[in-house]
């Protein structure tokens, strides 16, 4: 399949969208990110384990000034809140989120349960795009931050610790160059119907010589 | 020592409840991907509800009235 034409509307929606508008990518944080923050708990699930076979298993005896069933119980209760505490993490990487539809770039951000951060820039007002690989897992593994600079209130939009950031930024400067190049094609051909003294009508249909507002773009150097 | 243990333990059952709750709302309002936030949403489910129901068990097994000093009994003098 062409992921130049590629629609993810059938996988993806978000609160926002609009009505013809189609999500190209769906970018979360590189892997590496969550997997640091969930060794604590990995560690503490092996810790667990191990004071369940040394206690329960080979070393009885040093069980022998409690109940066992207060142990247990014990080792469950930490369990419990490994459990939910894995996934407020899970939370916090899965539901941030950046999304690059045909229009526009969404950034969602969810900081714990009750703070959510959403906001978007339209790819017409992009200006540049840079993107920073710092560290030496970062450099290893290709992931790291995209700043996108806009005309817009928040001058600058980040993307945080997403895996390929060379790809990202390119792909987001050849969507904005086809952008700029369809509306200045637009314009000049407008302008040039109007010397003529051409009847120009907004709702005309996309021709030819008048190939109309900026449509999607036709580059994109992501999988 | 059971009076005072049961409402701590109903509150930490009611507190983890609470979380479960919201962890759900979020998986299944605020997911991009459906299919993601079913699968989440299910395997959430079942672990917290097999891990609540142990909890529970566990906590009405131990023997609270026998459980009074967790310590083991310390030498008397008359043995020296």
């Amino acid at each position: 399949m062409d992921p130049l034409h590629k629609n993810l509307n059938d996988r993806y929606s978000f609160h926002g969208q609009d009505s013809g508008e189609t999500i190209l990518f769906v970018i979360h944080r590189h892997w590496f990110d969550i997997l640091i923050q969930f060794l604590p708990f990995l560690a503490a699930l092996i810790g667990i384990g191990i004071a369940s076979v040394v206690f329960g298993i080979l070393f009885p005896e040093l069980l022998a000034g409690i109940d066992t069933t207060l142990f247990f119980f014990i080792e469950n209760t930490i369990l419990v809140f490994l459990w939910l505490f894995g996934f407020l993490v899970w939370i916090d990487y899965y539901l941030d989120v950046w999304i690059i539809t045909d229009r526009r770039i969404v950034n969602i951000e969810q900081n714990g349960l009750f703070v959510r951060h959403m906001s978007e820039v339209f790819l017409f007002r992009i200006q540049d795009a840079t993107s920073e690989v710092g560290g030496f897992f970062p450099s290893i593994l290709n992931f790291g931050d995209v700043y996108v600079q806009s005309a817009g209130e928040r001058e600058r939009f980040r993307f945080h610790k997403v895996p390929d950031p060379y790809g990202i930024k390119d792909t987001i400067m050849d969507m904005v160059q086809e952008t700029h190049q369809d509306e200045s094609v637009f314009f000049e051909n407008a302008l040039e119907a109007v010397r003529r003294g051409a009847p120009s009508s907004p709702h005309s249909s996309p021709s030819e010589n008048h190939p109309g507002p900026p449509s999607s773009p036709k580059r994109s150097r992501l999988p | 020592m059971k009076l005072l243990v049961v409402p701590l333990y109903l509150l930490f059952f009611l507190a983890v409840s609470f979380t479960g709750f919201f962890v759900v709302f979020h998986l299944l309002r605020y997911s991009v991907n459906k299919r993601v936030a079913r699968f989440t949403v299910l395997l959430f489910i079942i672990g917290t509800g097999i891990l609540l129901v142990s909890n529970a068990l566990l906590f009405f097994s131990i023997p609270f009235d026998t459980i009074t000093n967790p310590l083991p009994p310390l030498p008397s003098e008359s043995q020296f």
